[in-house]
């Protein structure tokens, strides 16, 4: 990922753009990802990033005083040829831009304007509708003994079609293009003969027409600039809208059919990292932004990617969070007015969707906000939720640009989108979240109760996060949130969230929402038998993670990192409202258990599954808890005192602290890691509340990978 | 008893210590555990040398400390007189004063709720390095906007965040 931070970007970033050297005459360097387009009565060529339609001037100097046109890339010699209106005859541009003159003969008396060059057989082809005119070929081999001599395959009453580019194929050896009227037409070079199609459903003058290597042609339309895209692979291809070019009334272009649309290697394009049924790939024509030249962002960062992070990916978490030019100021409640604020960088124009019906898909009519105008600075803007809309998670889609009205999808010259997962409430819902909204706190457990271990706190680490739903003062749902951040430790562990003060038959358990990695889960996380509520999150933490390599653990050794490889959530409703008060405070009560038919401390005999439960310093056992296990090894438990798993000393087996924490690396005791921890406890809290902050920890001894 | 190497770090010390989690077909006894004395870089001086005990096992818990990571705040909204339409009211933890205006990442708030009398009430649970909060008022009355009210805590129960 290549960070764009401010994004001054000019023509210092124009070389690696038009990826050439600069020797005089020599060829292209490479077959290039970008777009050939030359325009005016005096040539001028541009370099054209079909993905966005961003496009730069390369040479306004050419060597000529006329037009060019019939533009083509030769995929045998990376030169670029075209036919020059002033010299009338064929010319081959090299990476200098400069014209030179090829000495073609039994040329015919025409200006040519579409053309373009086999990937087969190193010959250009030159036609021009009219009974006077038709499809001719010039040999570019130059071992031929036609080399550059015209041969004319067809005559205009032979291949009679309305074009105004063509571009070959990169494997099945025909050419292709779009007449006027929107028809696909399949030429045979070989034999001069064109076969309509279909209708592609897009009209116009198409006047620079490119293929790329999966077989995509793109159309350019000169009035607007539109770029659309056809997969020529399917049966009927349909234009589908691909990104906002430039337009112009004299337009022809070329590119190396052989090349893809981005160069991942050297790529300037933001996308959005909603899932894909969002349009968020390049594959899928998702929303992209082109970045080069681009002055416009929102918040205060803006990157580049090779492609969309597709949730659960995040753009987010993958390189540099630069999703963060949209607040969302109100809670978004079915059937009222919400605010957002924008924090813009440069003025343009905004554009948002909502997927209130959770289809997965921006509909039309999901749009929230269009072509609102947006001054540098930050912006306050509202909007309505349709009574329609449906309660729930659902994705947003922000999209800032020079460009007043936006697509969903597509490409653009500039700006960014961002993409945000967010959540609709009825109407009157308040929520509190902890420890916030979009944040996480951590759970951590060392797991060989009753014997004390060695601290560091990394046995098992969940990011933890809660949501607690309230309408007219009663509760009606509660959600749990997590990721399973670390196991530290060979013994396998599930994790579960006991609601203290519940009864499992106040729980409308065929309402529960239960998703892991975002996939909907089937199996009930309520734990069947039992008469309170304990919500399963997993049975063994070992079924969704994996040690790095070389590494004995998941993500506690120094060298071992990874992604989060799972995550969690879990929306419990009640069947009818809970009074506040009858609701544990967060974090309600976690707890990590030892999984079914698996060893833990020999201490507790073998493998005790769910029997073995460690808590929260003096929170209960579940009814699942094998009381007889208090007071073994160093366990200094009491029920009667309401004193449950801590040592002698009062230490406990599980922490939780209120961020995403960097906890202590492999064998690192937390006070080598967080030295304020001691005072912390020594105080009984009244000093360094903030021990568990990075900027309070020796940072080496910690695991932030 | 399962032992394992230590870490290494700078100079390479090799201690002999118990291991971290369960270690899966070994037994861990009780006396096995000790402290790790941990030859780590000391960037600050003050950070290094704030704990004095040479492992967590020498702590001594002050009786009926639970190390809780986070403490209750009440919020009490009364704006009646203020509002006279729908507000929304959301509580967040993150927050930068610039001159006059208050720049908020709303991905750090703690309550989204909203009111059409202009009371609220709610308990909130607040991270304990946290010190202050900010509650954003949003209104929808005429031209949208927001208005900002700040609450510092100060080192005495029962932390009530009241705003009229």
């Amino acid at each position: 990922m290549t960070k764009l931070n401010n994004l001054i970007l000019s023509s210092t970033f124009l070389p690696m753009f038009v990826c050439t050297t600069v020797n005089a005459s020599e060829p292209f360097q490479d077959c290039p990802t970008e777009a050939f387009l030359v325009q005016s009565g005096v040539a001028k060529i541009y370099g054209v990033q079909l993905a966005t339609g961003h496009y730069e001037l390369l040479s306004s100097s050419m060597g000529t005083s006329g037009k060019l046109n019939a533009m083509a890339f030769n995929f045998h010699d990376n030169y670029l040829y075209a036919w020059s209106a002033e010299l009338k005859t064929l010319v081959r541009i090299g990476s200098d831009y400069q014209v030179n003159s090829l000495a073609t003969t039994n040329n015919p008396d025409a200006t040519f304007y579409v053309g373009d060059i086999s990937l087969e057989n190193n010959v250009y082809y030159a036609y021009r509708p009219g009974s006077s005119y038709g499809l001719y070929s010039y040999n570019l081999d130059q071992a031929a003994d036609d080399y550059l001599h015209a041969n004319k395959v067809a005559t205009g009453e032979e291949l009679a079609i309305n074009i105004f580019d063509l571009a070959f194929h990169p494997f099945d050896g025909y050419a292709y293009s779009v007449d006027r009227g929107g028809i696909l037409h399949r030429i045979d070079v070989a034999l001069g003969l064109s076969t309509s199609l279909n209708d592609v459903g897009e009209k116009g003058t198409f006047g620079a027409v490119y293929f790329d290597v999966d077989g995509h042609l793109y159309i350019s339309r000169n009035s607007d600039g539109y770029i659309f895209r056809l997969d020529i692979n399917e049966s009927t291809p349909s234009a589908e809208f691909y990104a906002y070019g430039p337009s112009s009334s004299n337009n022809d272009g070329s590119r190396c059919a052989m090349a893809p649309i981005v160069d991942v290697e050297q790529t300037y394009i933001d996308f959005g990292d909603a899932p894909d049924s969002y349009f968020s790939s390049l594959e899928n024509n998702g929303a992209r932004h082109g970045l080069l030249g681009s002055t416009l962002y929102l918040g205060a960062e803006v990157d580049s990617e090779s492609d969309s992070f597709i949730a659960p990916l995040s753009d987010d978490e993958t390189g540099v969070d630069d999703d963060d030019g949209i607040g969302f100021i109100s809670a978004i409640e079915v059937g009222e007015d919400a605010i957002i604020e924008a924090i813009a960088v440069g003025n343009g124009f905004l554009n948002a969707w909502i997927d209130w019906d959770q289809n997965g898909v921006f509909d039309a009519d999901e749009k929230i906000i269009s072509a609102h105008s947006l001054i540098e600075g930050t912006n306050i803007v509202n909007y309505s939720v349709p009574l329609s809309a449906r309660v729930g998670d659902t994705w947003a889609r922000f999209r800032y640009s020079s460009t007043a009205v936006l697509e969903a999808s597509g490409g653009v010259a500039d700006g960014e989108v961002e993409d945000y997962s967010v959540a609709v409430t009825e109407a009157g819902v308040s929520t509190v979240f902890y420890p916030s909204e979009n944040s996480w706190s951590t759970l951590a457990y060392e797991d060989n109760w009753p014997s004390v271990g060695d601290y560091d706190f990394n046995d098992l680490v969940i990011h933890y996060r809660t949501a607690i739903s309230t309408k007219d003062g009663l509760v009606q749902r509660i959600r749990v949130m997590g990721q399973l951040a670390a196991v530290g430790a060979s013994y396998h562990n599930g994790f579960a969230i006991h609601l203290p003060g519940i009864l499992r038959s106040q729980i409308d358990e065929a309402r529960i929402e239960f998703m892991v990695n975002r996939e909907v889960q089937t199996v009930s996380p309520l734990e069947a038998g039992r008469s309170e509520a304990i919500l399963v999150a997993f049975q063994d933490a070992w079924d969704y993670v994996t040690p790095g390599e070389d590494c004995k653990y998941h993500r506690t050794e120094l060298g071992c990192g990874s992604s989060i490889q799972m995550e969690f959530s879990i929306t419990a409703p009640f069947l009818s409202g809970i009074a506040i008060g009858q609701v544990p405070t967060t974090p309600f009560d976690p707890f990590m258990f030892a999984s079914f038919g698996k060893p833990h401390n020999p201490t507790l005999g073998a493998a005790p599954g769910r029997s073995l439960e460690i808590h929260l310093k003096n929170h209960a056992p579940t009814s699942a808890f094998n009381t007889g296990y208090f007071g073994k090894g160093e366990d200094y438990s009491n029920a009667s005192l309401g004193k449950y798993f801590l040592s002698e000393k009062g230490m406990p087996w599980a922490i939780h602290v209120a961020n995403k924490w960097p906890y202590p690396v492999e064998y690192m005791d937390v006070i080598h890691a967080y030295p304020y921890f001691e005072n912390f406890i020594n105080s009984s809290g009244d000093q360094d509340g903030d021990w568990y902050l990075q900027e309070k920890s020796l940072i080496e001894n910690t695991f932030s990978q | 008893m399962e032992y394992c190497q230590a870490f290494f770090l700078g100079l390479m010390t090799c201690l002999m210590m118990a291991c971290g989690g369960g270690g899966g077909g070994g037994a861990v006894s009780a006396s096995s555990a000790q402290g790790v004395v941990t030859p780590a870089p000391e960037p600050e001086i003050s950070i290094a040398t704030a704990a004095t005990a040479s492992a967590t096992r020498e702590i001594q818990v002050p009786n009926g400390f639970a190390l809780a990571a986070n403490y209750t705040v009440l919020l009490d909204v009364d704006l009646e007189g203020e509002y006279s339409h729908r507000i929304s009211l959301s509580v967040c933890t993150d927050f930068l004063r610039k001159d006059k205006s208050v720049q908020v990442d709303y991905d750090s708030c703690l309550l989204k709720a909203s009111t059409r009398n202009g009371r609220f009430s709610s308990e909130l649970e607040v991270g304990t390095a946290q010190k202050s909060l900010v509650l954003v008022i949003g209104y929808f009355d005429g031209p949208s906007g927001v208005d900002h009210r700040i609450w510092e805590k100060v080192d005495s129960e029962p932390y009530i965040f009241t705003v009229n």
